[in-house]
């Protein structure tokens, strides 16, 4: 890595340093996250503020909405027993079907005879849950909205501890709360989803909240609705309105708050193809509204705080991170195998400047997760499976930077399937490319002396344990049966 | 007053409450549980008084079920 650059190591140069770049800007919003959260006088090692208690026989009408489309009685039925269960006098219960299959229309309508709630469906389809939820709302005219996903189980407490908190504060848009995932045992994707959810809910979201820029996830949170209808109600043109839609409502004004406390638990994706489902739906969503971002902040630069048009711009290109990462796995393979250099330095400078940045960010994040009580083990299995969704993020973000076409999948959990051979093969591929690189890399040290061969050799190594971390994560897994294989006799999913 | 049917109807609710819920919502404590930097002592604790919760809300549906069968086999309203 000594000699100077090739006309095509110029151009992998610019590639590379702008992948590093937008890494290190990431991590530096990490940093001044942690730094927040642990100013805040460690705010989640205590719990959250007891929020003030309503006058008794005050309480506004909550209509508390859950949303599916296709999902199975064995997800909803839970969902609908703790809806039921909260202690709340002035509530509510709607369920909002949006499916088309004959099976849960039917298994919804039995649900809601059992369970006493009003099932709402609509004539056309249109954007999706913003759509049937736009098209529920102007039926309606409770001042508050809870939203829940069919998988989510709220405590019987949830919203005696949220709305008192809007009625406290008018300008509150809205007050989301964390998802907890508790099927972490199921499979490693589980325990790696939760551990990703947990990072973001007890750490970013965090310091967001304390930085007046929470957006809305979708579930477990109440709005007001005065503040929906004011910006036309959830933005129907993005996959992931929850994050659009809090843009637009802080865009005009309006608050959001992050109530830091447990008060619903979920299930988390099971399987691969399940969690790369959710990830690209997140992925091209977010990036869908980065291009936005440039255009409301010509519109209204003071219409947010600097604070606040950082932490939108951080969020909404984070799943740039793919394609980031893939250029830095890419390069010691580039450089090995055809020579391409991105970058001219010796090792010793490479060894003082980069190493130390990389293992600062590492063992600042690590020692983060295990002081919230994380161990190890999950930590790791949440840092493989952000690498591995790589080649997702990457297609997901050029998905979501340049068609049009939106992509609407609902996350339906407990299915148990395996990624196809045909989506492996991108893994193998470069599984293959790292073992030529390595073996070329290797000879030429025994040839070149060089040690830059040998720190290529090392990431090369590092690339290679992550990419066959895939085997280990597209597993069968044993999942509990559903009442429909109870019915037929069947063993059980996984089998 | 309440009619027997409506009175049917709210038992119907509280058996498919103790059934459910409660293992619900002992399953997703026991599970955020591992989470909390409790001991492994008070962890314990806090799951065998789960445990009781779930067993009482056994013989709970069992009690409801009976005054629901008393009150099909009775006539007027309560």
């Amino acid at each position: 890595m000594t000699t100077p650059l090739a006309p095509l190591g110029v151009v992998y140069a610019c590639v590379f340093l702008l992948a590093e770049l937008f890494l290190i800007t990431q991590n530096a919003g990490f940093f001044l996250t942690i730094w927040r959260v642990a100013r805040g006088a460690r705010a989640a090692a205590r719990p959250a503020p007891e929020p003030p208690a309503l006058v008794p026989g005050a309480y506004p009408r909550v209509a508390v909405l859950v949303v599916a489309r296709h999902e199975p009685r064995d997800v909803l039925e839970p969902t609908v027993t703790t809806l039921r269960n909260l202690n709340y006098p002035a509530k509510d219960l709607f369920f909002l079907d949006d499916s088309t299959e004959e099976r849960y229309i039917k298994e919804a309508d039995e649900l809601a005879v059992e369970y006493s709630l009003s099932v709402f469906r609509r004539e056309k389809r249109h954007g999706a849950k913003a759509g049937i939820i736009n098209d529920f709302l102007k039926t309606i005219d409770h001042p508050y909205v809870a939203i829940f996903d069919a998988d989510q189980n709220p405590m019987p407490d949830f919203l005696l501890r949220v709305v008192p908190i809007l009625e406290q504060r008018e300008k509150l848009a809205f007050v989301q709360t964390p998802q907890f995932y508790t099927n972490l045992d199921v499979g490693p994707v589980a325990k790696a989803a939760g551990m990703q959810q947990a990072i973001f809910y007890e750490i970013i979201c965090e310091a967001k909240g304390s930085n007046r820029s929470m957006f809305c996830c979708g579930t477990n949170v109440v709005f007001r609705r005065r503040a929906l209808d004011e910006i036309g109600g959830f933005d129907e043109e993005s996959v992931t309105e929850d994050f659009s839609t809090s843009l637009k409502l802080q865009y005009h004004g309006w608050d959001s708050y992050y109530y830091n406390h447990a008060e619903v638990f979920g299930m988390g994706p099971e399987t691969l193809p399940v969690y790369f489902k959710q990830q690209m739906r997140w992925a091209a969503g977010t990036t869908n509204v980065f291009k936005k971002i440039p255009g409301y902040f010509v519109r209204g630069p003071k219409k947010l705080s600097f604070t606040q048009w950082r932490e939108y711009f951080l969020s909404s290109s984070y799943y740039f991170i793919g394609l980031a990462l893939f250029i830095l796995m890419l390069s010691p393979i580039v450089n090995l195998l055809f020579d391409v250099t991105p970058f001219v330095g010796n090792v010793s400078l490479y060894l003082l400047t980069f190493l130390p940045y990389f293992f600062i960010t590492q063992f600042l994040f690590i020692l983060t997760m295990m002081d919230r009580k994380y161990s190890f083990s999950q930590i790791y299995h949440g840092v493989i499976l952000t690498f591995l969704s790589v080649p997702i993020q990457m297609a997901a973000a050029v998905r979501g930077l340049f068609s049009k076409k939106k992509i609407f999948a609902i996350t339906t959990k407990g299915k148990n399937v395996t990624l196809p051979f045909p989506m492996l093969i991108p893994y193998i591929a470069f599984m293959a490319l790292s073992v030529v690189a390595l073996a070329k890399g290797i000879v030429m040290y025994f040839v070149l002396h060089d040690h830059a061969l040998v720190m290529n050799d090392v990431w090369v190594v590092h690339n290679l344990f992550i990419c066959l971390n895939i085997f280990y994560f597209n597993k069968k897994i044993k999942l509990p049966q559903t009442a429909e294989e109870k019915t037929n006799g069947d063993p059980g999913r996984g089998d | 007053m309440e009619t027997r049917d409506e009175v049917i109807k709210k038992i119907e609710r509280a058996v498919l409450t103790e059934e459910n819920a409660v293992q619900l919502y002992a399953r997703h404590l026991k599970a955020i549980m591992k989470w909390s930097g409790l001991a492994k002592k008070d962890r314990a604790e806090i799951e065998e008084t789960l445990n009781i919760l779930i067993r009482d809300s056994h013989c709970h549906a069992v009690a409801l079920r009976g005054i629901r069968e008393r009150l099909l086999k009775g006539g007027g309203d309560v």
